[in-house]
């Protein structure tokens, strides 16, 4: 069992119910293989950075969860047999679990719901041993750093200053780092 | 700008220990690329090798999944 995060995103233009259905139907694929929902983020819509499939906005739902391998083969076949999900991206999490653990607990009501719709699905879920892994892996993950969504905002007020500044600046004219790129004389390893 | 010694730039990551980097941080992912999109260079960043391998993976991942784009024209 590894954690996974897998993110994807559908049609916004699509009515909420509809959105609701996509977003559960990748929710109840983790748990009725076995999988362990440990976060859902729904992200909510958002400009795309590009255009895909003609469309530039996109409604973003990202879920953390722990699952077997054999997992994975199941969320990719779905994904790409599904039309509503225009991108997906299921990757290794490797973010601090504490912190996602602690936000599941606050929302931790929906992955025992979930448990019980893969029992009643019949498929070899063992919601007992599910059940226990959420006392026992906080004890593991709590040595690390309790930073995660944080991490963005030191780096952001540190970093804004004199970036921000050069970011504006860069709409018209090109930011003053930008020459040294091609410039390989500048290499402090050299 | 160019003259003799510069000073040694102190990796943004291990200065703030941040240790995951999230690829749906646009605004944190935003200081590192250039206006066309381009990541900036680890000699011009000052990021330490693993949290640029680290930095690098995450706008790679940005880009697919259309956070980041891929290439931009001058203005955005």
């Amino acid at each position: 069992m590894r954690l996974y995060e897998t993110t994807f995103i559908v049609n916004s233009q699509a009515d909420d119910a509809s959105l609701d259905r996509q977003v559960k139907a990748i929710s109840d694929l983790i748990s009725n293989n076995g999988g362990r929902i440990i976060s859902e983020d729904r992200i909510g819509t958002r400009r795309l950075a590009y255009q895909i499939k003609g469309l530039s906005q996109g409604y973003y739902t990202s879920i953390i969860f722990e699952g077997a391998t054999t997992l994975l083969p199941i969320l990719d076949r779905h994904y790409r047999l599904e039309e509503p999900y225009i991108r997906y991206l299921t990757i290794l999490y490797e973010g601090d679990v504490a912190v996602v653990k602690e936000e599941a607990e606050t929302t931790a009501e929906k992955p025992e719901e979930k448990q019980v719709i893969a029992e009643v699905a019949g498929v070899e879920e063992k919601p007992e041993e599910a059940l226990e892994q959420p006392a026992e892996a906080p004890v593991v993950d709590a040595a690390e750093e309790p930073v995660v969504t944080e991490t963005a905002s030191p780096i952001e007020n540190l970093v804004g200053a004199p970036e921000e500044e050069e970011a504006e600046k860069g709409e018209v004219e090109p930011p003053p780092q930008e020459p040294d790129v091609t410039r390989f004389d500048d290499d402090d390893e050299l | 700008m160019n003259s003799g010694k510069r000073r040694r730039k102190i990796c943004r990551f291990c200065e703030n220990s941040i240790n995951y980097i999230d690829y749906k941080d646009e605004r944190m992912m935003r200081r590192f690329i250039t206006e066309r999109g381009k990541i900036i260079p680890r000699r011009i960043s000052g990021n330490c090798a693993r949290h640029q391998r680290k930095l690098t993976q995450a706008i790679k991942r940005g880009r697919h999944m259309a956070i980041l784009a891929y290439a931009s024209e001058s203005f955005r």
